[in-house]
């Protein structure tokens, strides 16, 4: 039963396999090495299992680099979504936004973690984990909004990375806001609902990767929301700010 | 209590996206072609649409009806209108999907007609949508006012008019590019 913990490593490698056949690492250098990380932080854990003291460190210390690479991701989701920042102000300031409202709500739920912790540096490195599960799950609702606003192309691998970590953030969110107040009464559950979600992250971005992407076009450059559109939303926006 | 509050907010956004997209994935249309347009077309009068905007017409109704029977021709008037931008907002979001489908397929001129398409039928998605909700809101805010429809003609900077007729003209070229009859998609857009 214990090796069932270890259904994300399989589905992790085969992620893995399938980005390294897609040639992904070019679109998405930062998910390439999400996923690689994933696999051998995995791996790591598997090996050290029946040694505390060093499994207490591989732990802590993977769960850190995951903290960074997710907000990675998340940038390269958000850039490659958004297409051409570099000619508008204004998108650039969406993703600061996200990143300052995940900050604020995981530094005004932080007062909900254990007091006991024996480390300052784990409490930093659960609230970088709190906090990048907000902003994953914003990022997800954010695009998923644009879906039926607009008619936001998801049939992509950039909506499909945000759509894994999206699921498994919302799920992970729910799950820890529960344990936080059910207690060890929840633990086991808490635990079940984050291995079986993040699988199901895994999933989805096996679904998204098993498909090819299809070429960009000359008129397609700029992913997903065209100049023209970009355009008329920053006039909204400056019609709103007015 | 306001965290507690923010955070059920954010996972409660973070469920329906997801519940959201499972219904997507399973309910959607599966790949708008150009053979799939027509049929799921609802036609907009867009003489009428013009007529419910017209400031001269919007005069000559306060001029010649009483304060009780002008709030009712209003508020009638504005329930065509609604019904008339719902009708844009769903044509425009039919062809944003067809858009979406070949743009990713076609290349060189094809690919230009297309994306003219999308941008055309995004302006009025846009329009309509923001119209749609000004009006609902209007209509719940203040159940008892007149509101006249002049102002409703330009919404984010988008007129709604000109933006319909924009994308009547690129649904019409691209369905020319693709070398289907354009007289069912006049007739029945």
């Amino acid at each position: 039963l214990k090796l069932t913990e270890y259904i994300p490593l399989a589905l992790l490698s085969v992620l893995f396999c399938v980005l390294v056949a897609r040639r992904s690492a070019r679109a998405f250098p930062w998910f390439m090495a999400y996923v690689s990380f994933a696999v051998c932080a995995d791996l790591a854990r598997f090996v050290v299992r029946d040694r505390y003291e060093v499994y207490f460190f591989v732990y802590w210390i993977t769960e850190g680099v995951y903290t960074f690479l997710g907000i990675a991701v998340m940038y390269e989701v958000f850039r490659r979504t958004f297409g051409n920042l570099g000619r508008f102000g204004w998108p650039r300031w969406i993703f600061l936004v996200m990143i300052v409202v995940s900050a604020v709500l995981t530094v005004g739920r932080g007062e909900g973690l254990p007091s006991g912790l024996p480390d300052r540096t784990i409490a930093l490195i659960i609230l970088g984990e709190i906090g990048v599960r907000f902003l994953q799950v914003l990022m997800f609702a954010s695009l998923v909004t644009l879906v039926p606003l607009i008619g936001l192309q998801w049939k992509q691998y950039a909506f499909g990375i945000a759509m894994g970590f999206g699921v498994y953030s919302t799920i992970a969110l729910l799950s820890t806001t529960r344990f936080s107040v059910l207690g060890e009464d929840y633990h086991l559950s808490w635990k079940w609902a984050l291995i079986i979600s993040y699988s199901c992250a895994v999933l989805i971005w096996l679904w998204f990767f098993g498909a090819a992407e299809k070429p960009d076009t000359p008129g397609s450059a700029t992913p997903v929301l065209s100049l023209a559109e970009l355009n008329i939303y920053r006039r909204l926006m400056r019609r709103i700010n007015r | 209590m306001i965290w507690t509050i923010a955070t059920w907010a954010v996972i409660a956004w973070g469920v329906l996206a997801t519940l959201y997209m499972v219904g997507v994935a399973l309910l959607s249309f599966p790949g708008r072609t150009v053979d799939d347009v027509v049929d799921f077309l609802r036609p907009v009068d867009l003489a009428q649409a013009e007529l419910l905007l017209d400031p001269g017409a919007d005069y000559e109704l306060k001029l010649k009806l009483d304060a009780e029977t002008l709030r009712e021709v209003q508020r009638k008037r504005v329930h065509v209108y609604l019904e008339l931008v719902r009708r844009m907002a769903h044509n425009a979001r039919v062809l944003v999907e067809f858009g979406n489908r070949e743009a990713v397929r076609r290349t060189g001129r094809e690919a230009g007609v297309i994306a003219v398409l999308q941008r055309e039928a995004v302006k009025v998605r846009l329009y309509s949508l923001l119209t749609i909700l000004k009006l609902r809101v209007l209509l719940a805010v203040r159940p008892r006012q007149t509101p006249s429809l002049v102002k409703f003609r330009i919404a984010a900077e988008v007129d709604g008019i000109s933006s319909y007729k924009g994308l009547r003209e690129a649904s019409t070229t691209a369905f020319a590019e693709f070398k289907r009859p354009v007289d069912k998609l006049i007739l029945s857009f």
